[in-house]
């Protein structure tokens, strides 16, 4: 069906946008869940030109943090996706592939939270108290859901031939979020920290990517 | 030109990550509840009656609840524990002096605040509520709140 809708389209533009598929992954993650024993995190990237200056931009990610907020610890646990365009704002001297770009995503969360163990909150301490480890409120919520918008802007540069590294920095505007029972979702595998009083987040991602070796149909 | 901006733009957004706000929990964001226990004259119930040269302490850890009111204190209950005892000592002279002993049986169960805050304990008492070992001073006690959600309402009276 789509190739149909493809063949349609005028031999002058065939020419003129040639498929280009890149596709990557995140650096930051990778390093840092190496240096980080709290976190394990992997984003696969892949960008697709339609037009001149529009990309079909997708990312995959699945992340895994152990923190510590005030008197809770707890582990969350997930994948997402973002799918959404970049939009080329870069004039490139002829043969230079370089991107300076913005971009949107939506994008939605499947996850788990779990809380490990806790101190109780109190004003007057006259027992002696000690951090709850099982029962009550510690344990698994899964099922959990979040999805959101993200803005961002990023640079691509052209390092080697077909290779790119690319930075962005993206705003997240939370959109829906199931809250865990008993407990809140503060932090979200690709959405990162969810504060109280707000619901809006950032994060960047540092990727390296490479172009697939696909050849132009004519 | 534009590696550098790559550069410089890593650089900026790993700090701007880095420097997170501290969530510090509000002053005055209710805590775990303590049983608050006021004292009642046994003869007309109505009353409230102050219980003078009072000292309340837990029997494992000796040390005193302040009291801040003369007709009324606030117990703390041990939230590792299912009962809480606690040693109510009147003295009513240099020589003389009362000690009444009360456990409290209860359940607890945490709720979540915020992340700032945490969980906090709230309690539902077991039936029987209270175990009054009494020495001639406390000669009743009445149960008002199952549960021991806030520190709004009085849970327990003491009748003396």
């Amino acid at each position: 069906m789509a190739q149909s809708a493809m063949d349609s389209l005028p031999e002058t533009q065939k020419r003129k946008f040639p498929l280009r598929l890149r596709a990557g992954a995140d650096l930051f993650r990778l390093v840092k869940s190496q240096l980080d024993p709290d976190y394990q995190g992997l984003e696969l990237v892949g960008d697709l030109q339609i037009t001149e200056k529009l990309y079909i931009a997708a990312e995959l990610g699945t992340e895994q943090r152990t923190q510590t907020a005030e008197n809770t610890s707890f582990t969350s646990t997930g994948n997402y996706i973002r799918v959404g365009m970049d939009l080329d704002l870069y004039k490139n001297w002829k043969g230079m592939e370089n991107n300076i770009f913005l971009g949107v995503r939506f994008s939605n969360s499947l996850h788990r939270q779990r809380v490990n163990r806790y101190s109780l909150y109190a004003i007057h301490h006259y027992w002696l108290e000690r951090q709850t480890r099982d029962g009550y409120a510690t344990g698994e919520r899964d099922g959990l859901n979040t999805n959101w918008l993200e803005f961002l802007a990023g640079i691509k540069v052209q390092l080697f031939p077909n290779t790119y590294a690319c930075f962005s920095f993206r705003m997240h505007r939370l959109m829906g979020n199931t809250s865990p029972e008993n407990f809140a979702n503060l932090w979200v595998p690709g959405f990162n920290k969810v504060t109280d009083e707000n619901k809006f987040g950032g994060s960047f991602n540092y990727t390296l990517i490479y172009r697939l070796p696909l050849r132009n149909r004519r | 030109m534009s590696r550098t901006l790559l550069l410089l733009s890593l650089t900026l957004a790993y700090f701007s990550i880095q420097c997170e706000r501290d969530d510090i929990c509000l002053e005055g964001t209710p805590g775990t509840p303590r049983v608050i226990v006021v004292f009642k004259d046994a003869q007309n119930r109505s009353l409230n009656k102050i219980a003078s040269g009072l000292a309340v302490a837990g029997t494992v850890t000796t040390t005193s609840i302040p009291i801040a009111a003369e007709d009324s204190i606030l117990v703390p209950l041990n939230a590792l524990a299912t009962n809480s005892r606690f040693e109510f000592r009147k003295t009513l002279t240099a020589t003389q002096t009362l000690i009444d002993h009360l456990s409290f049986h209860y359940n607890r169960f945490d709720v979540f605040i915020n992340r700032a805050c945490g969980y906090k304990a709230q309690y539902i008492f077991e039936n029987p509520a209270i175990e009054l070992t009494e020495s001639g001073w406390i000669q009743s006690f009445e149960v008002l709140q199952d549960t021991i959600a806030n520190e709004t309402q009085t849970h327990i009276y003491l009748y003396h």
